[in-house]
């Protein structure tokens, strides 16, 4: 029991301070007798509760009702903001769904990307490697076809039609035989001996001008 | 829910995701923020802003919080940043000062608790102008120590100050309100002992 000697006494008493701030009907009988039985403690009584109510400072009457719709905001925007992260939950395991297709689809570009480039760069080296030999070239509806002497001596270069040139070394035969027209173009130096079975008139181009391709 | 939970109950709830719970919570400590919210200079609807702060900051943060051993003064503390933080923002300085507000009382008759009306209208006035003459944070101390029952400790952590602070606050604070006592029973002391 509490002998309230002190000032800090009676403001550290639960009851003192409940008596003082909710001044209840119950409570004044009960400090009614307290102060007839304590007379000499009348002064301390009174700075405590003057100091009690000096550091409860002054409560409006309207406040209980405006905390009550205060408070209900604060539960609705807790409502709303456990809506808001069920969605982000939800968000959320969406994305490591992704996370692990992510590296899938990277190597699955990558394999793309590696095959189409091995494809390119395989077309790229057939074509290269068939350059010294022969080639065939399209131009418009014709078809050329090209031979190159890279040998040291002078090559014989038979063609379909029984006509055959010998080529001298780093010579360029291009030719065209079809049924119609027998064409060549030739650079570098060359023996021509053309066919005569073959009825379709021969010519013969100046080597300086060879078909564009 | 039922307020028959217990403080722990109601927190271990909330940080199993349960925010009718962290409700409960803001409900029963509503009052009590509310009245230390008003104690520094600010509105009252500032105070009830950073009430709610606290409340939906501690919903988004409730995985990195845990267990206490007092809701209340973990929301004590948590409100006091609050509207530091806001007073901070809104002033746009660095003070670690909050300035204590003293209400003006009203509505209260002495006769109500057993003191003579007049007697008690001087005695309040007498302490307002004491309390006023506190620092910021020795009347904070002394309102959290007998008005919300928190220990040095708890203070100390509330205020962010060391326990030794503290205890300076409390012993200076009280004892400017008893040297206010004394000098005027000597008066009153004097005055009688002239007289006869």
């Amino acid at each position: 029991m509490t002998t309230f000697d002190t000032l800090e006494e009676f403001l550290a008493n639960d009851a003192f301070r409940e008596w003082i701030l909710g001044r209840r009907p119950q409570d004044y009988i009960y400090w009614q007798e307290w102060l007839s039985q304590n007379p000499h403690k009348r002064e301390l009584y009174e700075q405590a509760a003057a100091l009690c109510l000096v550091l409860n400072g002054d409560t409006q009457p309207l406040q209980e009702a405006q905390h009550a719709s205060e408070i209900e905001q604060i539960k609705q925007s807790l409502h709303e903001a456990k809506e808001r992260s069920i969605l982000e939950v939800k968000a959320h395991t969406l994305r490591p769904r992704l996370k692990w297709l992510a590296p899938l689809a990277g190597v699955a570009a990558l394999v793309l990307i590696g095959f189409f480039l091995n494809n390119f760069i395989h077309n790229d080296s057939t074509i290269s490697s068939t350059v010294p030999s022969v080639e065939e070239v399209m131009a418009s509806k014709d078809r050329w076809q090209k031979v190159v002497n890279t040998d040291k001596s002078d090559q014989l270069v038979t063609l379909t039609d029984g006509s055959s040139v010998l080529l001298a070394p780093g010579g360029q035969l291009w030719h065209n035989l079809s049924a119609q027209q027998r064409e060549i173009y030739l650079i570098g130096e060359g023996f021509l001996k053309w066919s005569e079975i073959q009825l379709a008139p021969f010519s013969y181009t100046p080597p300086f001008s060879p078909p564009v391709c | 829910m039922s307020m028959s939970n217990t403080d722990s109950d109601l927190w271990q709830k909330y940080l199993a995701g349960d925010e009718a719970a962290l409700g409960s919570i803001a409900e029963r400590y509503y009052s009590t923020l509310k009245h230390y919210g008003q104690k520094f200079s600010v509105s009252e609807f500032i105070v009830k802003d950073c009430i709610q702060d606290l409340f939906l900051q501690l919903w988004q943060n409730r995985t990195q919080i845990n267990d206490t051993a007092s809701i209340k003064h973990y929301l004590l503390k948590g409100l006091r940043n609050h509207i530091f933080m806001h007073i901070r923002s809104s002033k746009q300085m660095v003070t670690r000062e909050l300035d204590w507000n003293l209400g003006v009382l009203e509505h209260i008759s002495g006769e109500s608790i057993l003191i003579e009306h007049e007697a008690l209208l001087s005695r309040v006035e007498q302490l307002q102008r004491l309390m006023s003459q506190l620092s910021s944070r020795e009347r904070e101390a002394i309102y959290l120590h007998y008005f919300q029952d928190m220990s040095v400790g708890e203070i100390a952590e509330v205020m962010q100050v060391n326990r030794q602070s503290v205890s300076n606050f409390l012993t200076r604070a009280m004892s400017k309100m008893r040297s206010h006592c004394q000098p005027e029973h000597l008066f009153i002391f004097l005055y009688l002992f002239l007289k006869f």
